[in-house]
């Protein structure tokens, strides 16, 4: 079976490498492996340090997305970079808290909130 | 009416049977944020199932029998695997464990749900959620 493309777009503001994920339900096992492999590539090419992942488009995760999520975290601390999440739904939010990531992932607003936060 | 479905031990069709049995809950008598939990709960459910109780093996089946009233969300999901024991799970929470990447699926079951109870082989896992819309 061929992998699934994962549905993110990139652009790069301020230096800062923003990552808009498209996919509404990230749930399915090959997406969430092919979005890993992505972003930990990504992480390793770039020639910027600091990262940002919008949320905004995201509906419902599953807790694989949150392991991802923990590996990309760790990918750019090595490269002595800085991760923000942002425009997450409150429902999504709400996961985070109840597994106390809020305290592990910095979480801005939105995305002009979180490439200043990076400057 | 109490409905049993058997699925094959696939990451694909358990995700499906997740969608088609929280498109059987009724908006009107559940909140978004209840429905939303309830999908949450009984996605890491079925996927502990299919990933650590069956192990993938497409020999062996998954068990799912659920009850959905006005009031309240019932389902049991019983897996053909060793079953296993869910208080010897590190706490993700923990400071020591926080960049963990396991034991967050049974966290969210927790807290989404009402009432969470595994057998005591460990390989079946019963989950209530009422309605307080």
């Amino acid at each position: 079976m061929a992998a699934t493309e994962p549905q993110i777009a990139t652009k790069n503001i301020k230096n800062v490498i923003v990552i808009t994920l498209l996919t509404p339900q990230l749930i399915e096992d090959t997406e969430i492996a092919s979005l890993e492999q992505s972003l930990l590539q990504m992480i390793k090419k770039a020639n910027v340090v600091n990262f940002v992942l919008n949320f905004e488009n995201v509906i419902f995760l599953s807790s694989a997305v949150l392991r991802v999520l923990i590996k990309v975290n760790s990918a750019i601390n090595e490269k002595r970079g800085k991760l923000r999440l942002c425009e997450i739904a409150s429902e999504i939010l709400e996961v985070f808290k109840i597994t106390r990531l809020n305290k592990v992932f910095d979480i801005r607003k939105d995305v002009d909130a979180a490439v200043e936060s990076l400057q | 009416m109490q409905k049993t479905i058997v699925i094959q031990s696939s990451s694909d069709i358990a995700r499906k049977l997740c969608r088609e049995i929280v498109g059987e809950i009724n908006p009107d008598d559940f909140t978004k944020n209840e429905i939303f939990g309830i999908h949450m709960a009984i996605e890491e459910a079925m996927i502990n199932a299919v990933e650590h109780g069956n192990q993938y093996d497409p020999l062996k089946r998954i068990i799912v029998e659920y009850l959905i009233t006005p009031d309240k969300f019932e389902i049991s999901i019983t897996d053909e695997g060793c079953g296993f024991k869910p208080n010897t799970v590190p706490d993700p929470r923990q400071d020591e464990n926080i960049n963990s990447v396991t034991g967050r699926g049974i966290v969210l079951m927790r807290e989404y749900m009402d009432s969470v109870e595994y057998n005591k082989k460990g390989n079946s896992v019963y989950m209530v959620k009422l309605s307080r819309k």
